[in-house]
């Protein structure tokens, strides 16, 4: 059962049991004046109401699915950042909550914690979101009022729309568009308008500068990234998520074992990898927020749920681009038959995700001047070579085995 | 076929309502973003009529590329930051 056809299901079992009684119950109440409530009660009786009552659950589920794998990220996060630089409050969260408690209550409660506190601290999370909601929103008296508050605005829009676009597996999956990869990478390179504008209107040199840097490095590496995407394209001869991972399942090398597509593409996956990472500004390519120079760059001036929202963005974007890294070089949601397909696509997406969380706690960040040579000198040929080899493989290798018999590698 | 109707002309409204806030705009920065907005609502006309890859491709393209260039030229121009000190 895939996920529209229980959305439908359920679409129907609440529009039949629930929605309609209710309309029709409203529609009842004021008999003399007319009432949207019946013809909203009659539009749900028909297909089109069903479907699009269907498609309002799938991209619900869709999200609350999102949001839940990014709180579980953001943990993950806080996790090995501790482990690996010593620090307490991720580990022992639950600690304060009970201080806090019994600064309420004038003494300890009376339930017994373990020694360590171990597997708390996912509370900190709810900390975090409390003290950002609960702080003043400040904007500078000289910034542009309205690209300040438009700002995070475009940038949570556009990375909460990454949330539904990529599937699960073939049956979990919010949105199948035929073009899907194409649709994704759009909704990333929407995101530099929101850091250039609220870069700007901070009005503040260093948000002015992490803005002009983001959008240097945001132009300069979304050229590689799609070019060695376009290889998989090639490849599969679709933009479609689902026939990219029939493709990589289908075509094996031996013993029947599939070939995925990082290893006849392994240039492709490298500059890949390193382009995702620069796009999504993770470590070794963050420096439109460099700490050091910049105090956080172009979050400067923002205070609050609007800082939280940059947060939550960028971790979307992180999740989104592991997401695109699996569907297209690490197979998918294919895997061995026990383990259900979703499990090891965010299998596969959460180690990706763990790789990232070591880089960023052990590679020093890349310099200014040393940014754009690597993306145009290094990685754009890379990028070429690899969608020439690719050609190769899928064009011209199987044309001339036809003519002169040559073996089948590919 | 009222529906698409609708959808129509509430898109063409918006896009000429961004259209004039382009020209009109006191900044320029604001004219720019009012500028991208143009270009995503003609993505959205696209999709009305079912050309959803030109669609994509014209976000990516020129919200994603020639918007953030020019948005680009523009700060990498010189000007002062409000308040009279250069940056």
């Amino acid at each position: 059962m895939s996920l529209f056809s229980f959305c439908k299901w359920m679409a129907e079992w609440t529009a039949q049991k629930m929605l309609i009684p209710i309309f029709e119950f409203q529609e009842g109440l004021f008999p003399p004046f007319t009432n949207p409530a019946g013809s909203i009660a009659d539009w749900l009786g028909t297909d089109g109401g069903i479907t699009t009552l269907a498609w309002l659950y799938a991209v619900n589920i869709a999200f609350a699915v999102g949001m839940t794998n990014l709180i579980l990220v953001i943990h993950l996060e806080r996790k090995i950042a501790a482990r690996i630089q010593d620090r307490r409050g991720p580990m022992l969260s639950f600690r304060s909550f009970r201080e806090l408690g019994e600064d309420l209550a004038g003494s300890a409660p009376s339930w017994k914690f373990k020694e360590n506190y171990a597997g708390i601290g996912i509370l900190q999370n709810l900390a975090d979101g409390i003290k950002a909601i609960a702080k003043e929103l400040i904007v500078p008296a000289k910034a542009d009022k309205f690209l300040f508050t438009m700002g995070p605005i475009i940038f949570i829009s556009s990375s909460v729309f990454l949330l539904v676009l990529f599937p699960l597996s073939d049956r979990f999956a919010a949105s199948s568009a035929p073009a899907g990869l194409m649709v994704i990478m759009a909704a990333f390179s929407i995101a530099p308008i929101g850091v250039l504008t609220s870069g700007w209107a901070s009005n503040n040199k260093y948000s002015m500068i992490g803005g002009m840097r983001s959008a240097a490095q945001l132009m300069s590496y979304e050229i590689p990234l799609l070019l060695s995407m376009a290889g998989v394209f090639l490849m599969a001869g679709s933009y479609d998520p689902v026939v990219i991972v029939e493709q990589q399942q289908a075509s094996s090398w031996f013993f029947g074992i599939p070939i995925w597509n990082f290893i006849p593409q392994f240039i492709g996956f490298i500059v890949f990898m390193i382009c995702i990472l620069a796009e999504v500004e993770r470590v070794p390519f963050d420096l439109p927020e460099a700490e050091a120079e910049l105090v956080e760059g172009w979050t400067t001036e923002y205070s609050g749920i609007r800082y939280m929202f940059f947060l939550m963005a960028e971790y979307i974007r992180g999740f989104a681009g592991a997401a695109v890294a699996t569907i297209l070089f690490l197979g998918g949601w294919a895997g061995p038959w026990p383990i259900p397909p979703e499990i090891w696509f965010l299998t596969k997406v959460y180690l990706i995700i763990i790789f990232w969380i070591f880089i960023r706690w052990s590679v020093p960040r890349i310099r200014t001047d040393q940014i754009l040579e690597l993306g145009w000198k290094k990685l754009l040929p890379l990028s070429l070579i690899n969608l020439l080899i690719v050609i190769f493989m899928v064009e011209i290798y199987p044309y001339f085995s036809e003519i002169v018999s040559l073996p089948e590698v590919f | 076929m009222a529906l698409d109707l609708l959808v129509f002309w509430f898109l063409a409204g918006l896009i000429l309502a961004a259209a004039w806030a382009v020209v009109n705009g006191n900044d320029i920065v604001h004219s720019v973003v009012w500028l991208s907005t143009v270009f995503l609502l003609t993505a959205g006309l696209f999709i009305l009529a079912e050309a959803e890859f030109l669609a994509v491709i014209q976000v990516l393209v020129y919200v994603g590329a020639i918007s953030v260039v020019i948005i680009f030229g523009i700060m990498l121009t010189k000007r002062t930051l409000k308040g009279g000190e250069d940056v």
